[in-house]
């Protein structure tokens, strides 16, 4: 049949597509001389210079701890709300409010926030960033821990009330313990979201905050460092890792 | 009663947002005293440099980077000045700067090269005594070739650029730059444009975009390097930066003149920090500091010093004497059209075709 | 007194959902609130409130504006229509005929999606450089004799973007498209239908949730692209997020920023619901062909 054929030149290749330029881009960290000389030898030096570069692991730290604090305060006030709809708080008709989160240009978002800041003088940098990671964040966050919620069943709620369980000890628990796995998904979408962010980091950071998507930016600004090359080698080994996590998690859920 | 509670809730929240968000504010004052802020261009301090400075004194440094005088001009106006103890600004961005109150003025006698400095670089227009800057670097524009590409022609002219060639070459991309490169070019050096010559200039613009590769600040001598473009309209110090590593790019001047950029380090008004800040200029100026951000970014030393020609490699003897040009056939940038209209001349260039 | 009143509850469940909301009301549509306003209003030199003024906004409306707006809307269709013809067969690959391999191919195919998007772009001078990869593959197998210079071109910036949007493409299809039930594409298959007629009248009109978030989730970000039209495209074309830079990085007052950055958003949602109510119609189950 047609579209088995299809499928065995289509699916490869489409999957050649997706990896050829960063294969390339490995290929190339290990060269000896950088770009745009043709393969000259194999070295690590350019992992080396990577390892040494202060300025690049500040623009790391710095992309972390964006990311970190905008995980934790999507999932706290994300968590937060889901407590509220335990106690029969209506939040359904809250979330359409939250959709234009994602569905806004981030540039149309970056524009306005940084005017935002600029109208009520507050200075820019990485907890405006923070802030402006959150927003985008709970985009994410608050449709897919209401629908976990909703999947729970009330019926385990309502045992634990029943045996005289208070409201605040039902949700830590029972319900927080049945949320976690989409609570860690969750937050790792909203990590990755706010760690690989460009436009907004661009807008909002000011310059004090030089995240990593930045700092990529000057040096490709500036012409093609191998350093990059190496740097890319790293952040594909940690997303996978990642990716993995996520999936381990997923795939337990579904048990649940 | 039930009214009060929640209204008390919701301001405990508004207040704990706005609280973190205004935190750098007030923490600023508690900040790790014995530190600098500087806020400088991209590629321009030696890291090295500043690891050495820290060591050596115990100040950590902290660094921000900027891409454009405007972008500098923005931000800095938009903080007051304050967050930062050192600033880079080019040769007519200080006047703006000076005349917006942002600028310190500078104690010469906390200075210790001060009287070793190229005398052609004080006393400039935009800072006649040197109130509030010191030249530390400069550059001129000019031509990045590939010499196994390009032919070098006996008298090399701004036509290569702006009068139609077989080649395509990548031009600069700040609306000033290139409105006062194509002002220079068809009327020279000019103070305003009025209405008719600003159409001419958009006229010529909108032509050399046929042969133009790409618009960029800073990549052209990439270009010349993977060898998409023979010739690229660059600063000496971006083409002089890639003629270390590949020996077949050269830079050349144009007859007709060219623009220079002279970088000044300054220190924002609103800087608490300023003993330490003139303990870095002092650093900065000190000989091997200035040897060794010339030789990893070519740019030219306000500082006289010698500057040994690399390798005897002929290129560089060139390079070395393009720095001696002489100053009257040099302009710097200034604004020839109000913000507005350079935006919109702009903009009409790159999307009408 | 009721006996109801009379006991006082902390009032918990309003002090934990109130701060999601608070910060909704805050950080999001107070700033779209500042923007448009800005947009709209004047000041005088000192600061004095003046009056409205669609000025700016009629400014932008303008042949060389429009142009700009125009071309963002063509590429972001562009890229949402190519990325769907690539990504349907894809999606329905994964959910029907991956079976074993399916968490492997998914796999594969998230990993790339979580790495920063600057070095996608990177990775991709590499490739498509005169001295890169792709050419030195066709001078190689002489199918060429001269490198083709893919980038700085139309080309490069619609080919990076494809690359980049594809999995927000794939993945909303891939879900609509698992929940089915594969029986019931065999059995329009048994009673006679062409693959194409299923996948026409069955499988496009079910899996239309899928199909409307993949092509929202690809149209709306591409419009507001900068660094992909600048980086891969030479910047030699503006598109609305690189006028929309040039305007908030320039010395120009940030109220015409602000008006363009309003009048390119109205134009978006304009286009948004063009698009919504196009889709919903060639989707619509069509009972009549039974």
């Amino acid at each position: 049949m047609l579209k088995k054929t299809a499928s065995y030149i289509g699916i490869p290749l489409f999957y050649l597509f997706l990896y050829l330029p960063i294969s390339v881009l490995l290929l190339f960290s290990f060269n000896s001389e950088g770009f745009p000389s043709p393969w000259k030898g194999f070295t690590l030096k350019w992992y080396e210079e990577l390892f040494r570069s202060p300025f690049l692991w500040e623009a790391f730290g710095n992309s972390l701890i964006v990311a970190s604090f905008s995980t934790f305060i999507c999932l706290s006030l994300g968590l937060f709300l889901i407590y509220y709809a335990t106690q029969g708080g209506k939040v359904k008709r809250f979330l359409l409010l939250f959709y234009g989160n994602l569905v806004i240009p981030e540039t149309v978002l970056g524009v306005s926030l940084l005017g935002f800041f600029s109208f009520f003088s507050i200075p820019l940098g990485l907890i405006t960033l923070i802030f402006a990671h959150t927003v985008l964040g709970l985009g994410v966050t608050l449709p897919i821990l209401y629908a976990r919620y909703e999947e729970l069943d009330l019926k385990l709620t309502e045992a634990s009330s029943v045996l005289g369980a208070t409201p605040v000890q039902t949700f830590f628990k029972v319900t927080l313990p049945l949320m976690f796995p989409t609570a860690i998904t969750t937050a790792l979408l909203v990590f990755i979201l706010s760690f690989d962010d460009f436009v907004l980091s661009y807008f909002c950071a000011g310059s004090t905050a030089q995240t990593l998507s930045l700092y990529i930016l000057s040096m490709i600004r500036s012409g093609i460092s191998p350093v990059i090359n190496a740097l890319s080698a790293i952040l594909l080994t940690l997303s996978s890792l990642l990716v993995l996590t996520f999936f381990s998690i997923k795939t337990r859920k579904r048990i649940l | 009663m039930k009214g009060w509670v929640k209204l008390f809730i919701l301001l405990f929240w508004t207040l704990l947002f706005f609280g973190m968000l205004y935190f750098p504010k007030w923490h600023f004052l508690v900040l790790n005293p014995r530190s600098l802020s500087l806020f400088v261009w991209g590629d321009f301090l030696d890291p090295t440099l500043i690891t050495r400075f820290e060591k050596k004194t115990g100040i950590k440094v902290h660094l921000n980077f900027y891409y454009s005088n405007e972008e500098l001009v923005v931000k800095l106006k938009e903080t007051k000045g304050e967050g930062y103890d050192l600033i880079v600004p080019s040769d007519y961005t200080v006047k703006i700067l000076s005349e917006a109150g942002l600028l310190k003025k500078i104690d010469k006698d906390k200075l210790s090269f001060f009287s070793r400095l190229n005398p052609r670089l004080l006393h400039l227009p935009f800072d006649p005594e040197n109130r509030y800057s010191i030249p530390y670097f400069w550059s001129v524009y000019g031509f990045g070739i590939n010499r196994e590409e390009f032919k070098i022609p006996e008298a090399p002219s701004w036509n290569l650029v702006f009068s139609p060639q077989s080649y395509k070459i990548t031009m600069v991309n700040d609306p000033i730059d290139v409105v006062a490169l194509a002002s220079f070019y068809l009327f020279g050096p000019k103070e305003t444009l009025s209405f008719s010559e600003a159409e001419s200039v958009k006229a010529l613009l909108s032509l050399q975009r046929g042969w133009i590769e790409a618009y960029t600040q800073d990549r052209g001598p990439y270009f010349l390097a993977t060898r998409n473009c023979p010739l690229v309209l660059s600063t000496s110090s971006n083409v002089g930066a890639t003629m270390l590593r590949f020996p077949f790019i050269d830079f050349l001047l144009p007859n007709e003149g060219t623009f220079i950029s002279v970088e000044h380090l300054c220190i924002p008004n609103a800087s608490k920090k300023e003993k330490l800040a003139y303990q870095l200029i002092n650093f900065l100026f000190q000989e091997e500091s200035v040897k060794k951000n010339y030789e990893r970014y070519l740019f030219y030393p306000a500082l006289k010093i010698s500057l040994a020609p690399v390798d005897g490699d002929a290129r560089f003897d060139n390079f070395l004497k393009a720095a001696d040009i002489s100053f009257e056939k040099t302009h710097f940038f200034r604004k020839l059209l109000p913000a507005r209209e350079l935006d919109e001349l702009w903009i009409k260039v790159k999307s009408e075709h | 007194m009721n006996i109801k009143e009379s006991r006082w509850l902390p009032p918990l469940p309003f002090f934990f959902g109130s701060p999601v909301l608070l910060w909704q009301l805050f950080f999001f549509y107070l700033p779209l609130l500042l923007l448009t306003l800005s947009s709209i209003l004047t000041f005088s030199p000192l600061g004095n409130f003046e009056g409205l003024t669609l000025d700016r906004l009629l400014l932008f409306l303008q042949p060389v504006y429009a142009k700009v707006i125009l071309s963002s809307l063509l590429l972001a269709l562009s890229n949402a229509l190519i990325c769907f013809f690539i990504g349907y067969p894809i999606a329905y690959f994964l959910a029907f005929k991956a079976k074993k391999m399916k968490p492997l191919f998914l796999f594969f195919l998230i990993v790339p999606f979580w790495i920063n998007f600057l070095l996608h772009v990177y990775a991709w001078f590499f490739v498509l450089e005169k001295e890169g990869f792709l050419n030195w593959l066709l001078l190689s197998l002489g199918i060429m004799d001269q490198p083709i210079p893919f980038l700085n071109s139309l080309f490069a910036i619609l080919l990076m973007m494809v690359y980049y949007y594809l999995p927000f493409m794939i993945l909303p299809l891939y879900s609509s498209l698992e929940q089915f039930n594969i029986q019931l594409i065999e059995a329009s298959q048994d009673l006679g239908a062409k693959g194409w007629q299923t996948l026409l009248y069955i499988l496009l009109p079910l899996s239309k949730g899928g199909i409307m978030a993949g092509f929202f989730l690809v149209f709306i970000p591409s419009f507001g692209e900068f660094a992909i039209p600048e980086l891969m495209g030479g910047d030699k074309w503006l598109f609305v997020g690189n006028v929309v830079s040039q305007y908030i990085l320039s010395e120009t007052e940030g109220a015409l920023g602000a008006a363009f950055t309003l009048v390119s958003a109205l134009a978006l949602l304009l286009a948004s619901l063009l698009l919504y109510k196009g889709l919903n119609f060639l989707l619509k189950p069509k009972g009549e062909h039974a």
